[in-house]
């Protein structure tokens, strides 16, 4: 049963969790790094291992996903094209965001579980303990 | 002819027992739903607690109820108590699950201090009060 490995889990809440806000972070960097011709547009997402649902075990991936581009027009630009546009990739900021806000509040929940579970833990390894 | 008799001490500490049993689960089941929060398509696990604590409180009243219901309690899985709802993850309240598993850990560890408390009592009667 799963939840006989509940710190297995949360422990791969947390990866999950941080993966998530380094992903975003990672996005949110390159959204305005020029592509160089012929380079794919594409942005970063996290997902999870096949079969992770069976044995809630595994750890978070990372996979590329395509974007569409953004074109800005800037002549002087070294890797603008014959046409003078600049390639960028599409990032939605606010999407970023919102994922970057709530991985962190996630992440805090998950350190908030492992912390209680510890402490249950702890107290339960206190009964019967002489004083 | 049936007497009326107090709770005596073994079924008391069976009965605190498996209630940090029923909160160390509840507690179980709120990570589980914080750790997989954010994971598209996973399902959130709901402890039906309710159930076995009423059966408790019900069976108070009677110690031999209550040890029949102590003993059936502790043979049934905590599994079979345990549902997952087939609906979106994004129903699931983060805050909600942060509290109850605050309140399952706060309960477990006081239960636990209780159960500490009486066997130090036991054993200072064993020692003759010394």
């Amino acid at each position: 049963m799963s939840l006989d490995k509940i710190s297995e889990t949360v422990r791969f809440g947390l990866s999950y969790e941080r993966m998530r806000v380094e992903v975003a972070s990672y996005n949110l960097a390159i959204s305005n790094l020029a592509l160089k011709s012929g380079t794919p547009s594409t942005v970063q997402r996290v997902a999870v291992p096949s079969g992770f649902f069976q044995h809630m075990q595994g750890k978070p991936i990372v996979i590329t996903e395509s974007v569409e581009e953004r074109l800005q027009v800037d002549h002087s630009h070294p890797l603008a094209d014959e046409k003078g546009l600049v390639h960028y990739p599409k990032v939605d900021a606010a999407k970023e965001m919102a994922t970057l806000v709530s991985a962190t509040r996630a992440y805090e929940a998950n350190i908030r579980a492992y912390n209680s579970l510890r402490a249950m833990t702890l107290k339960a390894f206190e009964i019967g303990k002489q004083t | 002819m049936r007497y009326k008799m107090s709770i005596d001490t073994i079924t008391a500490i069976n009965t605190v027992r498996l209630v940090m049993t029923l909160q160390e689960a509840r507690a179980r089941v709120a990570a589980q739903n914080i750790a997989l929060a954010n994971i598209p398509n996973s399902k959130v696990s709901y402890l039906d607690i309710n159930t076995p604590m009423s059966q408790l409180r019900a069976a108070l009243a009677d110690p031999v109820t209550l040890v029949e219901t102590i003993d059936r309690q502790s043979l049934q899985s905590i599994e079979s108590l345990v549902s997952k709802r087939h609906q979106n993850i994004d129903v699931l309240s983060l805050d909600n699950e942060v509290a109850e598993l605050s309140t399952a850990s706060g309960r477990y560890q006081a239960l636990a201090d209780g159960l500490s408390r009486q066997f130090a009592l036991m054993q200072m009667a064993v020692r003759g009060g010394k």
